[in-house]
C-alpha cells in the first residue's frame, strides 16, 4: 500500500505508522477473533464431552460433570499458559529453541522408561498424581519452534544440510513418539516437518528427495515388522466400505452411525443419543468427540464446528503473513499447520475418509496436555502477533 | 489446499448426516434391537381315533450370560449337581468361548422340576426359557410314519416335516432395544408378539392296527431270521393307510441314538425288484388290451430263449398246456412271459406306468422314491422276458400295495394318504381333501384279476395267506436281490400282495421281507400277511363274506395237501 500513496499513508504526524504502532502497548495490537475463537473452541469441547460423559458417569454413580470439571480446570491451566506465553516477547523463545528441543526429547526419552505411565497400551504419560503430562503433545510445538528457529537463521535460502538437520530432529522426535507407541502423535509430527519446509522455503528437488527416503523408509519398516499387524489393519480398515460392525471396522462404523444419525439439526444436547449415551462409540469424549457433534448437533454443529477452525486457521496464518520476522512467520504457519493436520485426521477419521489413528481434536477433545500444549500455541501466535511493530 | 481440505470433510459430513443420514439410523436401529423368539406350541399327531402319536411339552433350557459370572468354577461346582453333570463339563458354558460372549446354553430340555431347583439357587447370569420337546408316548410305535424333531425345532422327517406348515405355528417374539453391555433400555419402543399355537393333525393310521402290524412284522422277521422287513396296509376305495411299518424302527424320542438305516422309511424310500408279484400287473395289461382271456392257452416249457437270456421256471417240467389262470396261480415265469410277449412291449409298458410304477405316489413324503422303470426306447431285446416277472424294474412297497389296491378297487387307482384332517384353534376338524383318482383297468377287467388272484390263495402258490372266513386274492413273490455290484446274489426279497375280502375289498395290504429262511413269499411273508390282515378284517369290522365252517375245513384239508412248487 505504501507505493501508491507514498509517504501521505505511510506516515501520520510526519512519523512513519509502524514507529508510531511500536510505541503503542504489545496488548493494542491483539487478535480478539483468534482468542474468540479459541474460547469458543474449548467451550463447544467442554459442554460436548459433558454430554458424552453424563450419562456413564452417572450410571457409575460418579459426578455426571466430573469430565467437564476437569476439562474446565485444564481451559483455566491454559489461559493462564497463554498469559505467560504471551508476556514475553517470542524471541526470547527462538532464543530459547535449543533448550526446548532438548528438554522435549529428554521428556521422551524419560516417559519410555517405567517413570512413564502406560494407558491404552501406550507408555506415553507422566503421572503427576493430580494430573498427567503427556509429552508428545508438547513436542508438535518444540518441534515447530526449533525448525522454526534453524531455518529462520537461513532465510529461506535452504540447503542440504539443513534440510538433513531439520529431517534429523523431526526424525528423532518421531521415532521417540512411535515407540510409545503412539501413530497419531508420529503423523502429526511428520506433517508439521512438511508444513514447515512448505513454508521455510524448501525446494521441489527437497521434496523429490524426501518422498523418495519416505518411501524407502516406509518399505523398510514394514518388511521389518517394525509397524504392528494391528496399526496396518486399523489404518487400511477405512479403505473396506463394509466392514464387519463388530471388529476391525467397529470403531468407523459406530462413528459413522453416530453422526449420520444426527441429520441435519442432531437430535440435541442431552435427549436420546442413543449412539453416545449407549456407549457404542468409545473414546467418544477423547478422540470421537465429533461425533458427539455430529449426532447431537447434527449437520448443522457439525459444520458451526468447521466453521470455527477455519476462522482459527484463517487468523493464524493472517498472523504468519503479518508476522515481523521469519521467524514468526514460520512458528505461526507451522501452529495453523498443525491444526489443519490435527483437525483433518481426527474429523476425517470419524467420516471414514482418513484411517483411525488416536489423535484428539484440539481444544475440543478432553485432555489437558493437549490442551495446555494449544493454548500456549495460541499465546505463542498472540505475542507474534502483537510485537509485529516492535 | 485449506479451502480443499475444509472443502472434502464438509462435503462428508453433508453426505453423512443429510444424505446417507437414514440408511444409517437403520444400521443404529438394528444395532440396538433384540429380538427373542419364543417357539409357538407345536400341534399334536393324532390316529384315526383322535389318539395321540406325538405331541409336544414344555421343557426348559438353560442358559448364562458368562459376562455376569464372576467365579464360573463355583457357579459349576453348584449347578453340576443339580442338573446332574459334571461341573467340569459345565464350566466353559459359563465362562464363554469368546471376550464379550453374553449367551452360552449351559443344559438344554431340562425337566421344569429341575429347572425350579436352579432358579431356587439365584444364581447371577443364569437365566431360563421354555423349550418345548417333542415327545412320542407310543415310543417307536410308528416313528418311520411320524418322523422326528430336533431340539431346535428344525429338523424333520415323516409326518413331523410333511405338515410342519400346519404342526409348527407363528412363533412370537419380543423386540427391545439395548445397550452395548446388553441392558434392556425402559424408555424405549418394545414390542410382544403373541406366539400362534400350531394346529393338530388328524392320521388315517389307526394306532391298533398299527401296533399289531408291527409286532408281527418283528416276530416274522425274527422268525425268519429276515434283515429287514416292511408291511403296509391301505384302504382300496380311499387310499387311505392304516399302518405303516418298518423293521428295524426307531425311537423318535432318542432319534439321534439310532442310525440312518435304522431310521429310514424303507416303505417308501428303498426300493426293490418286486419279481412275482409284479406278475398281476402283466397279467391286467394283458386282459385289458384283450391278448389274452383267462381261458388262452399256452404250450409252457420249463425254459425260454428271450435275445440273449433264457428264462426258466422255478422247477422243470415238460411242455404243458397251460391257460392264462393256471399259468398266474402256479407262477409260471415262463407262461407269463408268454403272455407279455403276446402284450407286447408297448402294451406293458404303457399298463406299468398306469399302475403307477415310476413315478412318486403322490403321498410325497421326504425321501420317497419313484422306483426306476426303464423308458421303452431303453429297452433291450431281454426286457419282454424279464419285466413280465417283476425283474429289470424296481419299486417301493407303497408303489406295489398301491397297484393292488387299484385292483382291489375295481381298476381305479386312488392316491395313498396318511393325513385325515387338521384341527386348528377353534378345535374343529377340517377333513382332509379326497385323494385323486384315475381309472386304470376296466372294472369287468378288475374283477377278472381278482378271481384269478383268489385262486392263487385258494389253490396256487399263496395258500398260506388262507383267513377262516374270508376271500383272499392275492399273490406271492420270490425275489433274487441285485447286487450292488450288478447281476443276482444268493439273497432273495419274499413278498406278498394282496387284499381282501376279494369281492368287496375292505383292506389291501403288502408285507416285504429281506432274505428270510426260508427264501419263500409263500412261506414267510404270505403268513404274515394272513396275521396282519387277519386282525385287521376283525378291528374294521368287516363281515365274513363265506360260511365259516366251510372255511375251516378247506383249512383243514389244505393241511393235509403239500404246497405246490413255489415261485
Amino acid at each position: 500500500m505504501a507505493t501508491i500513496f507514498g509517504e501521505a499513508v505511510d506516515r501520520i504526524g510526519g512519523e512513519p505508522i509502524s514507529a508510531r504502532m511500536a510505541r503503542k502497548a504489545p496488548i493494542r495490537h491483539l487478535d480478539p477473533t483468534l482468542l474468540l475463537m479459541t474460547l469458543a473452541l474449548s467451550a463447544y469441547g467442554a459442554l460436548m464431552i459433558f454430554s458424552s460423559t453424563a450419562s456413564k458417569q452417572e450410571a457409575a454413580g460418579g459426578d455426571p460433570a466430573m469430565f467437564m470439571k476437569r476439562q474446565i480446570a485444564y481451559i483455566v491451566a491454559g489461559v493462564v499458559a497463554l498469559l505467560v506465553v504471551s508476556f514475553f516477547d517470542y524471541r526470547h523463545v527462538r532464543a530459547l529453541a535449543p533448550v526446548i528441543y532438548g528438554v522435549t526429547v529428554l521428556a521422551l526419552i524419560l516417559v519410555l522408561t517405567p517413570l512413564g505411565d502406560v494407558q491404552n497400551n501406550a507408555r506415553s504419560w507422566f503421572n503427576f498424581g493430580l494430573f498427567q503430562i503427556q509429552p508428545s503433545e508438547f513436542a508438535k510445538l518444540a518441534l515447530i519452534v526449533a525448525m522454526s528457529a534453524w531455518m529462520a537463521e537461513r532465510k529461506g535460502d535452504m540447503r542440504w544440510l539443513d534440510l538433513a538437520f531439520c529431517l534429523g530432529m523431526m526424525g528423532v522426535l518421531s521415532a521417540l513418539i512411535f515407540v510409545e507407541p503412539d501413530l497419531g502423535g508420529t503423523m502429526v509430527i511428520v506433517a508439521i516437518f512438511f508444513v514447515m519446509l512448505l513454508v521455510g522455503g524448501a525446494k521441489l528437488r527437497h521434496f523429490i528427495a524426501l518422498g523418495l527416503v519416505g518411501t524407502v523408509a516406509i518399505v523398510g519398516a514394514l518388511q521389518m515388522d517394525v509397524i504392528e499387524d494391528y496399526q496396518i489393519e486399523r489404518i487400511t480398515a477405512f479403505l473396506d466400505p463394509d466392514p464387519d460392525v463388530r471388529s476391525e471396522g467397529y470403531n468407523l462404523t459406530q462413528a459413522k452411525i453416530a453422526i449420520a444419525s444426527g441429520g441435519l439439526r442432531g437430535k440435541g444436547v442431552g435427549s436420546e443419543n442413543t449412539q453416545t449415551d449407549l456407549d457404542f462409540v468409545p473414546e467418544q469424549h477423547t478422540d470421537f468427540i465429533f461425533t458427539a457433534v455430529g449426532e447431537q448437533l447434527g449437520f448443522v454443529g457439525g459444520a458451526a464446528l468447521l466453521g470455527l477452525f477455519a476462522i482459527l486457521i484463517w487468523r493464524s496464518l493472517r498472523i504468519a503473513a503479518m508476522a515481523r520476522d521469519t521467524f514468526g512467520t514460520l512458528v505461526a504457519a507451522g501452529i495453523a499447520g498443525m491444526w489443519a493436520c490435527q483437525l483433518f485426521v481426527n474429523v476425517g477419521m470419524t467420516m471414514g475418509i482418513m484411517p483411525i489413528t488416536g489423535l484428539p481434536l484440539p481444544f475440543v477433545s478432553f485432555g489437558g496436555s493437549g490442551l495446555l500444549m494449544n493454548f500456549m500455541a495460541v499465546g505463542l501466535l498472540l505475542n507474534i502477533h502483537m510485537r509485529r511493530f516492535l | 489446499m485449506l479451502a480443499l481440505l475444509f472443502g472434502l470433510m464438509g462435503a462428508r459430513l453433508f453426505m453423512l448426516q443429510i444424505v446417507e443420514s437414514d440408511e444409517f439410523q437403520q444400521i443404529a436401529a438394528e444395532q440396538r434391537t433384540t429380538k427373542i423368539e419364543f417357539p409357538a406350541r407345536r400341534g399334536a399327531v393324532l390316529d384315526r381315533d383322535a389318539e395321540t402319536m406325538s405331541i409336544s411339552v414344555d421343557l426348559q433350557v438353560v442358559y448364562s450370560d458368562p459376562t455376569l459370572i464372576d467365579d464360573p468354577r463355583a457357579v459349576a461346582a453348584r449347578l453340576g449337581p443339580v442338573l446332574k453333570r459334571k461341573p467340569e463339563s459345565l464350566v466353559e458354558s459359563l465362562t464363554g468361548t469368546f471376550a464379550g460372549d453374553q449367551f452360552e446354553y449351559v443344559a438344554r430340555q431340562v425337566n421344569p422340576r429341575v429347572a425350579k431347583k436352579v432358579a431356587a439357587m439365584e444364581l447371577p447370569g443364569i437365566f431360563f426359557e421354555a423349550e418345548p420337546k417333542r415327545f412320542y408316548p407310543n415310543g417307536r410305535m410308528a416313528s418311520h410314519l411320524l418322523g422326528f424333531v430336533n431340539v431346535d425345532g428344525t429338523v424333520m422327517e415323516g409326518v413331523e416335516a410333511q405338515y410342519n406348515n400346519v404342526l409348527a405355528g407363528e412363533p412370537g417374539a419380543v423386540r427391545f432395544e439395548k445397550d452395548t453391555s446388553g441392558n434392556q433400555l425402559p424408555q424405549a419402543d418394545s414390542s410382544f408378539e403373541q406366539p400362534e399355537p400350531g394346529g393338530s393333525i388328524l392320521l388315517t393310521i389307526d394306532k391298533d392296527i398299527q401296533y399289531f402290524t408291527e409286532l408281527a412284522l418283528a416276530d416274522a422277521v425274527r422268525q425268519y431270521k429276515a434283515a429287514s422287513g416292511t408291511a403296509i396296509l391301505m384302504r382300496p376305495k380311499t387310499g387311505e393307510i392304516l399302518a405303516l411299518a418298518n423293521v428295524p424302527d426307531f425311537d423318535p424320542n432318542a432319534y439321534n441314538e439310532f442310525s440312518n438305516d435304522e431310521r429310514r422309511n424303507r416303505a417308501l424310500a428303498d426300493v426293490y425288484e418286486p419279481g412275482s408279484i409284479f406278475k398281476a400287473i402283466t397279467l391286467a395289461g394283458a386282459l385289458s388290451e384283450g391278448a389274452v382271456s383267462p381261458e388262452t392257452t399256452f404250450a409252457v416249457p420249463d425254459q425260454l430263449q428271450v435275445a440273449d437270456r433264457v428264462i426258466h421256471d422255478s422247477s422243470p417240467h415238460g411242455t404243458e398246456k397251460m391257460d392264462v389262470r393256471q399259468i398266474i396261480t402256479e407262477s409260471s415265469n415262463v407262461g407269463t412271459v408268454m403272455i407279455g410277449q403276446k402284450l407286447g412291449a408297448e402294451g406293458l409298458d404303457e399298463y406299468v406306468h398306469r399302475f403307477g410304477f415310476g413315478s412318486k405316489t403322490g403321498l410325497d413324503f421326504p425321501g420317497e422314491s419313484p422306483g426306476i422303470v426303464r423308458p421303452l426306447e431303453d429297452w433291450s431285446g431281454s426286457s419282454i422276458g424279464n419285466i413280465p416277472i417283476g425283474q429289470g424294474v424296481a419299486v417301493t412297497p407303497l408303489q406295489m400295495v398301491s397297484a393292488y389296491a387299484t385292483i382291489a378297487n375295481h381298476g381305479v387307482w386312488v392316491e395313498p394318504r396318511v393325513l385325515a384332517g387338521t384341527i386348528g384353534g377353534d378345535a374343529r376338524v377340517d377333513p382332509a381333501a379326497p385323494s385323486s383318482k384315475r381309472r386304470v383297468l376296466k372294472g369287468r377287467v378288475a374283477r377278472t384279476v381278482t378271481g384269478i388272484l383268489s385262486d392263487v390263495v385258494s389253490e396256487g402258490t399263496g395258500l398260506h395267506a388262507q383267513i377262516p372266513g374270508y376271500e383272499v386274492a392275492g399273490k406271492t413273490g420270490t425275489a433274487q436281490k441285485v447286487l450292488e455290484e450288478g447281476g443276482y446274489g444268493d439273497d432273495h426279497f419274499a413278498s406278498f400282495a394282496g387284499y381282501a375280502p376279494a369281492k368287496r375289498p375292505e383292506v389291501a395290504a403288502i408285507v416285504i421281507l429281506d432274505s428270510p429262511t426260508p427264501i419263500y413269499g409263500g412261506l414267510t411273508a404270505a403268513p404274515t400277511f394272513t396275521i396282519i390282515m387277519e386282525r385287521a378284517l376283525r378291528e374294521l369290522a368287516v363281515r365274513p363274506s363265506n360260511n365259516a365252517e366251510e372255511a375251516a375245513r378247506a383249512i383243514a384239508e389244505n393241511e393235509d395237501r403239500s404246497l405246490p412248487a413255489q415261485d
